[in-house]
């Protein structure tokens, strides 16, 4: 589902008009990227949870040139899936079959 | 920092910069996780804007062992969901990181100081032993231009004796430091030898340019009484190497999809020596990476001297050509 079908998706499911749901969509990106960037954790019931991540510095070897390089240590947003829906996500396959 | 938000924290934040009605907002972000999970049963995918994409992937079925019994079981092929953020999102998390780059590591030789360092933080002993090393090899050095093939042996036994008792004294100190740590200890000792190795490689080329005459002497007295019959043994010497003007052994027509290395394993053993094949083709051959099928390529004779798969130097020394002619050619 492109992000433009899920705007109209979540604007049905809402009952919400098409300018209030474009603006809140935005909104609710904002929201999220400044908690993750806080260090803070943002967890959905039901859904699962955004948090950042640190990934450690590595050393790493460009196999064509034999070049060597340590990669920084960063940041990265993650999200792991609540049980509830990782549940269904598991037996999503299972029930089709 | 580390605070845990719920979905009314994520609404009271969207207020805050908002003005909106509280309930609007709250159906809204409800209607937003709901569609996404329907969304993703009925689509495998969902792509949002700013925040990132979430995706169901397919877990094969694989072969697992119950720890506790020792009985084998199939886990069942299922999905999993992923989600892969948005560039936009993945800066502004990372920002606290945005101006560290990727630092290229010059040589072996400081990324082995770099490991040393984080290992242990007495650069002292560290140091301490290249130098001793490097000064055992001056002594025994002399000239490789005149040199013999028994003076390189001999050379490289001298090395040998002095690099190991170098590696045993490492050993002794560090155990009680690092007990847990045998592999790296065995690492750094190999970073070592390298280290020592390069060493004397360098020292090498350099006497082989500048030709010192007491050394020569005392090589002379030493091991050879007639001097004629030692120049008379001397082999070419390795550096001077042109293909070019060896003999032909072969010559291939370049198939499609062949390659200069496939073609070096076929005739010398080791794929390393393509740098040779390369060397006496280098009038037909714009870019080794690059070469038109159905290019003549003439396979010159191996030189046993420098051409050896089962002589490490040799194959060192190929390994180095190498390495230069792909950082020309990688541009």
């Amino acid at each position: 589902m492109r992000n433009k079908e899920f705007i109209r998706a979540v604007q049905l499911e809402s009952g919400l008009n098409k300018e209030k749901t474009a603006l809140l969509m935005e909104a609710l990106a904002a929201s999220i990227s400044k908690m993750l960037s806080d260090g803070d954790s943002l967890s959905i019931q039901g859904f699962g949870s955004f948090e950042p991540r640190k990934k450690d510095e590595r050393l790493s070897v460009n196999p064509s040139t034999g070049k060597r390089f340590m990669i920084p240590p960063k940041l990265v947003p993650f999200f792991r899936p609540g049980s509830s829906l990782k549940n269904k996500v598991k037996n999503f396959g299972s029930d089709e079959q | 920092m580390n605070n845990k938000f719920l979905l009314q924290d994520l609404v009271q934040s969207i207020l805050d910069t908002n003005d909106l009605d509280r309930k609007e907002v709250e159906a809204f972000v409800r209607a937003y996780f709901a569609v996404i999970e329907k969304a993703l049963f009925e689509e495998d995918y969902v792509k949002i804007n700013d925040l990132g994409k979430f995706n169901l992937q397919k877990v094969e079925a694989r072969k697992s062992v119950n720890v506790n019994t020792g009985e084998t079981f199939e886990i069942k092929a299922h999905y999993k969901l992923a989600f892969a953020p948005d560039n936009k999102l993945k800066e502004i998390v990372n920002k606290p990181f945005a101006h560290l780059e990727a630092v290229e590591l010059v040589s072996e030789k400081q990324s082995a100081e770099l490991s040393k360092q984080h290992v242990m933080p007495e650069p002292a002993k560290a140091s301490v032993e290249p130098e001793l090393t490097q000064e055992e090899i001056i002594i025994p050095n002399k000239p490789t231009t005149k040199e013999d093939k028994i003076m390189e042996k001999k050379d490289k036994t001298v090395f040998v004796v002095t690099d190991k008792p170098a590696a045993n004294d490492k050993k002794t100190p560090t155990p009680p430091q690092k007990p847990k740590k045998g592999k790296l200890l065995a690492w750094i000792v190999f970073v070592v030898i390298m280290c020592a190795l390069i060493i004397f490689a360098l020292w090498k080329t350099v006497f082989s340019d500048s030709t010192s005459e007491p050394a020569v002497k005392e090589v002379v007295t030493e091991s050879a009484p007639a001097t004629p019959a030692v120049e008379a043994v001397t082999p070419p010497a390795p550096k001077v190497v042109d293909p070019a003007s060896w003999e032909t052994l072969k010559v291939v027509r370049l198939e499609r999809g062949k390659r200069l290395t496939l073609l070096a394993k076929e005739f010398y053993g080791n794929k390393v020596f393509w740098v040779y094949i390369y060397e006496a083709n280098k009038d037909q051959i714009k870019n080794p990476n690059k070469i038109l099928a159905g290019t003549k390529i003439r396979i010159p004779k191996a030189d046993p001297t420098v051409i050896d798969a089962k002589d490490p130097e040799s194959v060192r020394i190929a390994k180095e050509k190498e390495t230069k002619y792909r950082a020309q050619f990688s541009k």
